[in-house]
């Protein structure tokens, strides 16, 4: 009888199967937590962060991994239109959530350690010192960096938010041209 | 042992891109009337053809087309579009009768970002952000306007009135 006949080897095959499942197996990821930068202290980051890297033609495109969305760039409501209106609450949420989730141990570790370091991609390819296609968006003691960096570390002073002010215009280097 | 002709057409394969090509492809052909030149396809990427890879044989730094306004997809002849870079180079083009303008890349290799105006019949029109790495203006200035297009770029709304067009 045909069935008869196969049903050893399906019974090896599907032993073998499950083996290789169970092998393959390990105990439930436990869940981690991170302790990130403030959510609440990052809309004048990301409005810094919007200028210097959430144009059309950067990460304002959504065909970037890291997505930068606000005024500049897309807009996450359909009915928006880039380069009119502010950029909103939810913009600057999708946007700390492109960023934060970028790599959690290395940002969570920075926080920890009180600064971030070019070893946080966001710092190391913003700074141009990591192959980046948009070069250097990041002046190492610039304005828009020092915004980042006090976020990261915490540092929620009249500095830190005279930075991200300052960091969220860029301006030509001449205005007569 | 191949043949020539196979390893020749092996080597013309390697050498392309696909992406580029379809991108090339999506812009349709010519409109009816309109020999490629100056005047051709206004509002479309001018950098997907003119980026050294071809098809188009000049290679443009920057290039776009300026409309009169945002709804009226009339082409603004005559105006001037001006570039300053992060080194503080400078250059400028005119706009032609279909609002087309370009700077040639053995001109000017800017150091990004760049930022630019339109200037004409004495209104200056700056754009709101730099230009970051993109040569086309069409690429974030797609019709129409929506979350991922800052729409055509215009001079001014669309009950300004300005003078005349001088072309045909």
């Amino acid at each position: 009888m045909r069935s008869a006949r196969f049903s050893t080897p399906s019974r090896v095959a599907v032993t073998a199967l499950l083996i290789v499942l169970v092998s393959c197996s390990g105990a439930p990821n436990q869940e981690k937590t991170f302790v990130l930068p403030s959510r609440e202290q990052f809309a004048t980051v990301g409005l810094a962060i919007g200028a210097h890297c959430g144009t059309l033609d950067c990460h304002g495109d959504p065909a970037r991994n890291m997505r930068v969305y606000g005024i500049n760039g897309q807009r996450l409501n359909a009915f928006d239109v880039t380069g009119f209106g502010g950029t909103t609450e939810d913009e600057l949420r999708a946007t700390y959530e492109s960023i934060v989730v970028l790599q959690p141990e290395v940002l969570a570790a920075a926080v920890q350690a009180g600064g971030a370091g070019d070893d946080w991609l966001v710092l190391g390819k913003g700074r141009g010192r990591i192959q980046h296609a948009g070069g250097q968006q990041l002046v190492p003691g610039g304005a828009a960096d020092r915004c980042v960096t006090s976020w990261v570390a915490g540092l929620f002073d009249d500095a830190f938010r005279i930075a991200c002010e300052q960091g969220a215009i860029v301006a030509a280097p001449i205005e007569d041209f | 042992m191949r043949s020539p002709g196979f390893m020749a057409l092996l080597f013309v394969a390697s050498c392309s891109d696909p992406v580029h090509d379809d991108a090339v492809l999506a812009l349709g052909p010519e409109a009816l009337g309109v020999p490629p030149g100056p005047g051709h396809r206004p509002g479309q990427p001018c950098s997907e053809c003119h980026d050294g890879r071809g098809p188009g044989n000049l290679v443009f730094s920057l290039a776009g087309t300026v409309y009169r306004s945002p709804g009226s997809r009339i082409p603004l002849p005559g105006a001037i579009v001006r570039f300053v870079d992060s080194a503080l180079q400078t250059r400028q083009a005119a706009t032609n009768c279909a609002g087309n303008f370009f700077v040639l890349e053995d001109d000017f290799e800017p150091a990004w970002p760049v930022w630019t105006k339109v200037h004409f019949a004495g209104i200056e029109q700056p754009m709101g952000s730099p230009i970051f790495r993109e040569r086309s203006c069409a690429k974030c200035h797609a019709d129409p306007a929506g979350p991922t297009s800052a729409g055509p770029v215009h001079l001014v709304p669309d009950d300004f009135p300005l003078p005349p067009s001088t072309c045909p």
